[in-house]
């Protein structure tokens, strides 16, 4: 048998051991985990919303009457390069369009000549899409000797951004918040089960085991018992979101990437707060 | 092997070792002799360096007191071999794996190698074939048995036994000490603490030396 395993060993048989300590400890670090779970799920959701919205997000250009093609052209090889797909609306394009949303081209026939302008409408890389740099594309483009004017609804991407934002804040906030109960969870968890094991511990230390042999096994513990609580956490969470996918909106669960971070934080958790435990409490041996 | 160098050990005012200056040589057998309470205990838990002398310098082998971090401390007692009235065997898990334990925090941990010298240990120590038998299906003479396999599979130069037939039936007892014979006869130096009288007049009938401890002070000769 390796090494780890028998450390992995030795910190099972500890938990099995100890098993209602553990299970108490496993149920109130799946509940601190599920509340970042819910979040993590709302934010998956929000998200999900945010980047069809986000796709909607264009700056519109309308040009002067009477510019030349090459010049429009150009300035579209520019925008392509620098800041994202740029589509050339012509002023026969723009007025057919505005005929179809209108459901005839009666009313317009009435107006004679076509009133509006031809515009360039350029779809942002994502790096982009936030209301600073969108302000700062349409100030420079609006430079151009032949555009007439920029709009790309400030206002609105201005409210997106605060409400992206206040919801990462949120989220860091609830995790900065659980992190610090798991850490005080997993380090009461294993101060208990060290004082729970004085005698083993003495034994072992009698025999010669230095600290790392003595350490080892409750670190993995920690370790272990929040990332079980995780798991419990996250398949919590996967029955609750079965249970409202499509009630009345259809909902995206965590991507696997999420949940794999979920998890492997957890663990990092568990362990650091096994850590924080022994800092103190293997001292005597 | 062991030099303890005018070592006092004080428990607030109560006085459980008083200025002791004492050696073990290599190849020694030697028996501490006293009543409980009179500081055998303080003397075992400060050569195991579980505890640190209020004053002076305790030497195992080339380990010093006083100048030893945890790791260090513990380096020094993978070169011991304790054995303990009370057993100290791992009730949840078999000899194999109690005996083992020694060998594993020695950083053997070749599966092969552990049968092996786990099987040697055992049966020098008359328990052949018991490696999958727990402590709790074991007699008290044999859970000692099982004891004194742990603290020398590793070949320790030096074997503390602290009451290590103070558990046990006269004839259990005497095999322990039978066993502990043998591992001296084989090059061990031995340091037998005992608060009985008549073990010690037994064991100084076999050839050991006998140190008496007495209201915190050693008091080296034989009283027959």
């Amino acid at each position: 048998m390796s090494r780890l395993a028998y450390f992995v060993r030795e910190a099972w048989r500890g938990m099995w051991h100890h098993r209602s300590l553990t299970l108490t400890a496993i149920a109130s670090v799946a509940g601190a985990l599920l509340t970042v779970g819910v979040f993590l799920l709302f934010t998956a959701n929000a998200r999900e919303a945010l980047s069809s919205l986000g796709d909607r997000r264009e700056v519109v250009i309308y040009l002067k009457d009477g510019v030349a093609q090459m010049e429009v052209q150009a300035l579209c090889g520019r925008m392509d390069a620098l800041y994202g797909p740029a589509t050339y609306v012509s002023k026969q394009e723009a007025w057919d369009e505005f005929a179809r949303e209108l459901g005839g081209d009666e009313l317009l026939k009435a107006v004679g000549e076509n009133p509006l302008p031809a515009s360039i409408r350029l779809k942002l890389k994502p790096e982009y899409l936030h209301f600073a740099a969108m302000e700062r594309i349409a100030d420079t483009l609006a430079g151009e000797p032949i555009v007439e004017e920029v709009r790309f609804g400030g206002e609105w991407v201005r409210r997106l951004d605060r409400f992206t934002a206040g919801l990462a804040t949120i989220n860091l906030a609830v995790a900065v918040a659980v992190a610090l109960g798991v850490l005080l969870v997993v380090a009461n968890t294993i101060r208990l089960t060290v004082v729970a094991r004085r005698e083993l511990l003495r034994i072992l230390a009698l025999v010669g085991a230095g600290p790392g042999f003595l350490r080892t096994p409750l670190l993995i513990e920690g370790a272990l018992v929040a990332t079980i609580a995780a798991g419990v956490a996250l398949g919590l969470l996967a029955a609750a979101w079965a249970w409202f996918d499509g009630r009345p909106f259809a909902l995206v669960f965590l991507p696997w990437r999420w949940s794999a971070a979920f998890v492997g934080a957890a663990a990092l958790l568990g362990f650091a707060g096994s850590l924080l435990a022994l800092v103190t409490v293997s001292r005597k041996h | 092997m062991i030099r303890l160098t005018h070592v006092s050990q004080r428990y607030g005012a109560q006085v459980a070792l008083d200025d002791v200056n004492f050696e073990v040589n290599a190849g020694d057998f030697c028996v501490v002799l006293g009543p409980s309470g009179a500081g055998k205990t303080s003397l075992l838990r400060l050569l195991t360096l579980e505890a640190l002398p209020t004053s002076g310098q305790v030497q195992v082998g080339s380990f010093v007191s006083g100048r030893l971090g945890r790791g260090q401390r513990a380096e020094l007692r993978r070169t011991l071999g304790v054995v303990f009235e009370d057993f100290k065997l791992l009730e949840d898990r078999n000899l194999f794996e109690n005996v083992a334990l020694a060998l594993r925090i020695h950083g053997v941990w070749d599966q092969a190698t552990l049968e092996r010298r786990v099987d040697e240990a055992l049966t020098r120590v008359g328990l052949p074939g018991r490696a999958h038998a727990f402590p709790r299906e074991l007699s008290a003479g044999q859970k000692q048995r099982a004891g004194v396999a742990r603290a020398i599979v590793n070949r320790p130069e030096l074997v503390l036994a602290d009451e290590p037939t103070g558990n046990l039936d006269p004839a259990a007892g005497e095999e322990i000490l039978d066993l502990l014979f043998e591992i001296h006869r084989a090059g061990t130096t031995v340091l037998l603490a005992t608060n009985n009288q008549g073990l010690a007049d037994h064991l100084a009938a076999r050839g050991t030396r006998r140190v008496e401890i007495r209201d915190g002070a050693l008091i080296e000769g034989t009283r027959q």
